[in-house]
């Protein structure tokens, strides 16, 4: 188990090396240049000059390079570009954000998918089987930003129960204790905070968790289904164990197993699909950031979100490996 | 071990059901719910002017902002010591209540506004004024603005040729500058030109950009990033008391997003509307849709230094080849109108000339005429994304003109690429293709104007078109070393006239500056410049 850990650690640096260089070259190749693009067009060639002096960027793409290596193992991403915060400081003040979309995302695909999935496995063929499948056709087809408008449009313009846009309202304040708005909010007990966050966050948490939701539900479907023909469960079946108990304590739990690789794997998704779903409901977190970023070119904030983007989707899948040992007694670490 | 994942897991549940159960308690009071909060410490009646905006300010200290979101907050926090007229970029006074320009245009006094006072309090006085300066100006000052690496560098546009200032008196100011600049006091009347106190500088230093310190009709609350920036009323601002308690500057960067939080009132400005969303705007009753011609130009810039572009003939054929108000109505909605002069009709100094109206038979005459009867090939380099001057976007106005040349014989390559490649490669001096022009005015002064696109010196700035003729840059350098307005507009009319007629462009449209407010927003102005000036005037109805 040790010895496992430590060679998967190891080959977190050859992935984490290999991501930020190419994140460091793709945006040093792009064409045009920082400077030009933080100036905009009423800059004079002077002061284009003297803003690559200012940020290193006239010396040599290697000497550029280095900087970037030294400077991201020590987990100095630099000074934003564009905010003058450091970069690590501007993360962290968006990443609370892009936790708790993902979060809360992941959690409502759980909690709908996998019952989904399995009503869809035990009454296969009915018209329950066909709604769910049909509607998962429709979750994984749907672009994200598209959702998202329909959402506004129903919930906040026709219903006029959620706001349109922003993380919380302006003037509500959350004592810091965890980082998370919605659970400092809960740990303080401050309930208008609260009941404002989670109203915030219900209509972008919707949108990001339909895709993964489709992929858990058709998963815990098709993994079901195969898991219920097998031997042992027409054991159960045969010694006289109720459906209930035969699907819910036998089946159900070796037919999870390919489900929590589906949601490892969705994890990647909902980083990326955070950044659409951020930009438009207006949420300040990772992807509002890389979004940002990219527009202006502000290289050390796109290089800081890769590395720790790559960083967080590694040790993710990594705990996803875990987790195959405590749902599934057969997997051993060697 | 699964146990205790399974019991943790329906905690999390629980949790998240408490969470939707909470929500649903609350359920069409969200707006309700946030003003009641922000009630705890602010009185019921607040009355709050909410004001969308596309992205978070890049800071807020005037001497140091890169984009115009900074601007629009900026502009309700500081004062100038000119101003600009309301809705119009004509300068008036501000924190200077009067000045005098010496006869050969180096020489400024001004003379100060007494009793203002900064929002922390500091007397608004001459000291004041030479601290903000030495500041921007002298490299030894510990705060030097240029200290703080990668900012823009307005400050040398502004302030690039003051070469002393001291305090005369408590209430008058000197300023020297090395050299004419007729263009000065509406450099001093721009957003990024504000003064800020300077106690507020030695206190923060390069911090000032959170916290910010100025004269203006509000006052800053606080900056909650990639949220909003709130301000609140300055009760004893010098114009007057502002008629609302706050503004909010909300962050929407989606289009759409900041489009339904107007039509739903959770918003009552919005900073950006798109051309294509003004329509249905217009129908909506609780909206008003404000517009006003933009300090902008937009065009097609042909390389008069290239073959067959140097004949002035096929230059001109070009202008009469594209039909411009077929292209205003249907690319931008109606909200751009046919250009009839390089410079912008917003401007004091615009003057009419005759339009290149559309006329095919007289393109292909030219053409003929520049022995060019079957037309000829040629290549315009353009981008994708829609700019201040050219809200459709570089390629579709390409696509359109390609069009239209077509119809005159000439074929036209359109190359399209990303905004700032395009800007590099533009401002090569070895650029010879056709490119997608445009410009937005700073200041409101004809030198901004045109000189970027039309001057000898400015093939790495504007001037795609290498156009340069030496009777326009010497009415140039007469222009910006006359002090005197009547004169100026004389010479600026020349200029005018000749660009006009040389045609280095294909002159397209003046773009609608277009905002859109709920209708219980009263007094509200745009200005050229597009910044949010003399905000105290604003209401709003039913508060």
């Amino acid at each position: 188990m040790a010895r496992f850990l430590i060679r998967r650690a190891l080959l977190l640096i050859p992935v984490l090396w290999g991501a930020a260089s190419l994140a460091f070259l793709g945006l040093h190749m792009v064409p045009g240049g920082i400077a030009q693009a933080i100036l905009g067009e009423h800059a004079t060639a002077a002061a284009v000059a003297k803003i690559e002096h200012d940020l290193g960027l006239d010396q040599p793409l290697y000497v550029q390079y280095g900087h970037f290596l030294v400077n991201s193992v020590l987990g100095r991403f630099g000074i934003s570009f564009r905010t003058h915060d450091p970069v690590f400081t501007d993360i962290a003040a968006a990443f609370p954000y892009t936790l708790q979309l993902s979060g809360a995302a992941l959690l409502l695909a759980l909690i709908v998918g996998i019952p989904a999935g399995v009503v869809a496995a035990v009454r296969r063929g009915s018209w329950a089987d066909a709604a769910i499948s049909t509607t998962v056709l429709v979750g994984v087809s749907m672009p994200v930003f598209w959702t998202g408008l329909l959402l506004i449009i129903l919930g906040a313009a026709k219903l006029g129960i959620f706001p349109v846009s922003g993380a919380m309202t302006a003037g509500i304040a959350v004592a810091p204790v965890t980082g998370l708005p919605i659970l400092d909010a809960l740990l303080t007990g401050n309930g208008p905070a609260f009941t404002d966050i989670a109203l915030h966050l219900a209509l972008p948490a919707v949108t990001l968790c339909l895709f993964p939701l489709a992929f858990i539900g058709q998963m815990t479907r098709s993994s079901l289904l195969e898991v219920l023909s097998e031997d042992f469960v027409r054991t159960a079946r045969a010694k006289g164990l109720s459906e209930r108990a035969t699907i819910f304590r036998h089946a159900l739990r070796a037919a999870l197993i390919p489900v929590v690789t589906v949601v490892g794997l969705q994890l990647g998704g909902l980083l990326s699909g955070a950044i659409l779903t951020e930009t438009v409901f207006a949420i300040p977190g990772m992807g509002y950031l890389t979004v940002n970023a990219i527009q202006y070119r502000d290289y050390p904030v796109v290089e800081g979100v890769v590395v720790v983007t790559v960083a967080l989707f590694v040790v993710v899948n990594l705990a996803v490996d875990f987790t195959y040992a405590l749902v599934d007694p057969r997997v051993r670490y060697a | 071990m699964v146990r205790a994942v399974a019991s943790a897991l329906i905690g999390a549940l629980t949790l998240v059901l408490v969470a939707c159960g909470g929500g649903t308690a609350t359920t069409g009071s969200p707006a309700a719910s946030g003003s009641g909060a922000a009630g705890s410490a602010t009185p019921a009646a607040t009355s709050i002017l909410r004001v969308a905006i596309a992205a978070d300010p890049t800071g807020l200290d005037p001497e140091s902002v890169l984009q115009n979101e900074a601007g629009f907050v900026t502009s309700t926090l500081y004062d100038g010591l000119t101003s600009y007229a309301p809705g119009t970029t004509n300068v008036q006074p501000g924190l200077a209540q009067s000045w005098t320009i010496s006869p050969d245009g180096t020489k400024y006094v001004f003379t100060l506004r007494q009793g203002v006072k900064f929002s922390d309090g500091t007397p608004f006085n001459a000291q004041a004024v030479v601290s903000w300066l030495d500041r921007i100006v002298n490299k030894q000052n510990p705060n030097y603005v240029e200290n703080q690496k990668g900012i823009n560098d307005f400050n040398s546009f502004t302030f690039g040729d003051v070469s002393a200032y001291k305090a005369l008196s408590d209430s008058q100011v000197e300023v020297d500058l090395s050299k004419p600049n007729a263009e000065f006091l509406a450099d001093l009347a721009m957003a990024w030109s504000a003064v800020v106190s300077p106690a507020a500088v030695t206190k923060y230093g390069a911090d000032v950009m959170t916290h910010p310190v100025g004269t203006g009709p509000f006052t800053f609350v606080q900056w909650v990033k990639g949220q909003y920036v709130e301000v609140k009323a300055n009760p004893t601002y010098w114009g007057g008391k502002p008629k609302v308690d706050e503004i909010i500057f909300q962050v929407i960067p989606e289009a759409s997003t900041r489009l339904l939080s107007l039509e739903q009132g959770k918003v009552d400005i919005l900073a950006d509307v798109a051309p294509q969303d003004v329509a249905s705007l217009k129908s909506n009753a609780k909206v008003q849709v404000l517009t006003q011609p933009g300090l902008a130009v937009n065009g097609i810039e042909l390389p008069t230094q290239t073959k067959p572009f140097t004949d002035v003939r096929v230059r001109q054929a070009l202008n009469y080849a594209v039909d411009k108000e077929t292209l205003n109505k249907d690319l931008y909605f109606g909200l751009a109108t046919t250009m009839d002069s390089p410079d912008s009709p917003v401007e004091w100094s615009y003057s009419q000339q005759t339009p290149y109206t559309y006329d095919l038979a007289k393109a292909k005459q030219l053409l003929a005429a520049a022995g060019l009867p079957n037309g000829f090939q040629a290549t315009l380099d353009t981008y994708a994304n829609p700019r201040g001057y050219n809200p459709a976007g570089g390629a579709k106005s390409a696509e359109a003109v390609q069009a239209d040349l077509a119809k005159a014989g000439v074929q036209v390559k359109l190359n399209q690429m990303d905004f700032n490649a395009f800007l590099s490669a533009a401002r090569q001096s070895t650029f010879a293709d056709m490119s997608s022009g445009g410009w937005s005015g700073d200041n409101g002064d004809p030198d901004d104007f045109m000189q970027p696109l039309f001057g000898c010196n400015a093939f790495a700035q504007g001037n795609h078109s290498h156009y340069c003729n030496p009777q326009v840059d010497a009415l140039f350098a007469k222009g910006i070393a006359t002090p005197d307005q009547t004169q100026r507009k004389a010479i600026y009319a020349q200029i005018e006239s000749t660009v006009w007629q040389d045609a280095p462009w294909i002159f397209l449209n003046y773009a609608t500056q277009v905002r859109a407010t709920s209708s219980r927003v009263q007094g509200y102005k745009l200005n050229p410049t597009e910044m949010f000036f003399d905000m105290q005037d604003v209401s709003l109805s039913g508060s």
